[in-house]
């Protein structure tokens, strides 16, 4: 598949997709490991497995972008990592393949899932077993149950006179007590009709075990009104310490879309509508467009940071000035000047330029013809920061 | 490549019903194995613990068998598939 025609979606959406496919990728992973087993959902560790296999296409996704053989805002990798992360671990997928080391992470995952799978058989047979004497119990408290147990039993049975034999055999060893022979026989007919689908209603529908037991014990009501109150009460305090602490979406927001900016491995798209958004951002809350300023300033004097994200940044500061005046711009962006790279800083002098284009009395030519170069020591620039500074109080005052 | 072992029918009748189910109770697979009772199919099971094919999850004696859980190992299944295509 060639991932370079796919639709470009913002990052926090293709990630959501990942996580979707993800989460019903792995309930049909563990339903095909562990799925011929009653109640692996009530197993705690069958939900640290499935949290696993969910976790695994989200950093894989996160890793793939990072070594910039997909970008996070691929619908296309988003859904080819969703569905077929194990194939592109593995090494089977012909589009993506992950790197050498994270195809190694995959061995130990997989002993893992089955080390998991192994406890979970393990507790599935013990609450099997557990649910079993609780039944039989069940069954021995009222006489009137066995009775209607063994008649549904050899109603069932296909060979009714072994059954019977059996029986007899248990009624005839010498010595035994009759609640001893009743455990015995309960026993014995239990193990007969386990295997008989849907058991557990029959026994139910016949009288053998009670509607209340058969409720809570068979259908785990007890532990299904325990998650769910569990379930409730996480719900309530997220919700609480949302309403507390209410977060300011638009500040996440802006936050969200300055990272943008600077992310190296991002396409044109994403890099416009970033752009867009965090101009609208700006403009709807003065606040919001000073603490932005700062973030894009700062990132404006990253090491390493491409021409074009510098231009990009620049650009972007001087879309939101034009569309709600800040004065304090270029007081701001002074001290970006500071910044390792010397095309940053001519740009960003650049930028100082045209800012106070408007300014009186006008810019002195030794700023505005300024042209950063490495022999600069680092007075030099300390004192043309100074410069811009001191004439930028008086030139262009706040208004 | 080691090679497949050679199981008995039953025993590989029983790893079919296994790999097929993913996992499966006692009682279920002794039903699908058309057994009468426990000792029916308990040297079946020890002959595929023997070849580290199987899971087995609970005891194997005769009253706790029903109650116990079988599965195959999630990892091992394309093999266990592999192996009965080319011992068919």
């Amino acid at each position: 598949m060639d991932l370079t025609v796919s639709p470009d979606l913002a990052a926090y959406v293709c990630y959501g997709i990942v996580f979707l496919l993800g989460i019903f990728v792995a309930a049909v992973q563990v339903k095909k490991r562990l799925g011929g087993m009653d109640g692996v959902w009530f197993v705690a560790r069958t939900w640290l497995l499935f949290i696993a296999y969910v976790a695994v296409p989200v950093v894989l996704f996160w890793l793939l972008d990072r070594t910039g053989a997909i970008t996070d805002t691929s619908l296309f990798a988003a859904a080819l990592i969703g569905v077929g992360y194990e194939r592109i671990i593995t090494g089977g997928d012909q589009t993506l393949r992950a790197p050498g080391d994270v195809s190694a992470l995959w061995t130990p995952f997989v002993a893992y899932a089955d080390k998991v799978a192994k406890l979970v058989l393990e507790r599935g047979a013990q609450n099997k077993l557990r649910l079993a004497e609780k039944i039989i119990a069940e069954i021995m408290e009222v006489p009137a149950r066995y009775v209607a147990l063994e008649a549904f039993a050899l109603g069932r049975s296909s060979d009714i006179d072994t059954l019977r034999v059996a029986l007899d055999a248990i009624d005839n060893v010498p010595g035994r007590g009759e609640g001893d022979k009743l455990e015995k026989k309960t026993r014995h007919l239990y193990g007969v009709v386990l295997s008989i689908p849907d058991i557990h209603y029959l026994l139910k529908s016949k009288s053998v075990i009670s509607g209340k037991f058969y409720w809570l014990q068979i259908m785990r009501m007890t532990q299904l009104v325990r998650g769910a109150v569990v379930a409730v009460a996480a719900v309530v305090t997220l919700w609480t310490l949302v309403s507390t602490y209410y977060p300011n979406y638009r500040e996440i927001g802006a936050t969200y879309h300055v990272w943008r900016l600077g992310k190296t491995n991002s396409t044109s798209i994403d890099q416009y509508r970033s752009r867009r958004r965090l101009v609208a951002l700006m403009e709807r809350d003065a606040g919001l467009k000073e603490r932005a300023t700062e973030r894009l300033i700062y990132l404006v004097q990253q090491p390493g940071l491409p021409m074009e994200r510098v231009d990009l940044v620049l650009q972007t500061l001087l879309e939101s000035r034009a569309r709600s005046a800040n004065t304090e711009l270029p007081r701001k962006l002074v001290q970006a000047l500071r910044g390792g790279s010397l095309d940053a800083r001519t740009r960003i002098n650049d930028v100082l330029v045209f800012l106070t284009a408007s300014c009186s009395p006008a810019i002195e030519p030794a700023l505005k013809e300024w042209k950063p170069t490495e022999r600069d020591s680092s007075t030099t620039l300390e004192e043309k920061i100074s410069r811009w500074s001191s004439y930028l109080t008086p030139a262009c005052p706040p208004k | 490549m080691q090679p497949f072992p050679t199981l008995t029918p039953q025993a590989r009748r029983l790893l079919e019903i296994l790999v097929r189910t993913s996992a499966i109770d006692g009682s279920t697979l002794m039903k699908q194995m058309e057994a009468s009772g426990p000792a029916d199919i308990v040297t079946f099971v020890r002959e595929l613990q023997k070849y580290d094919l199987i899971e087995v999850g609970g005891a194997l004696t005769d009253d706790r068998l029903p109650f116990a859980q079988f599965a195959v190992r999630p990892s091992a299944k394309e093999y266990l598939h592999s192996m009965l295509r080319n011992t068919a």
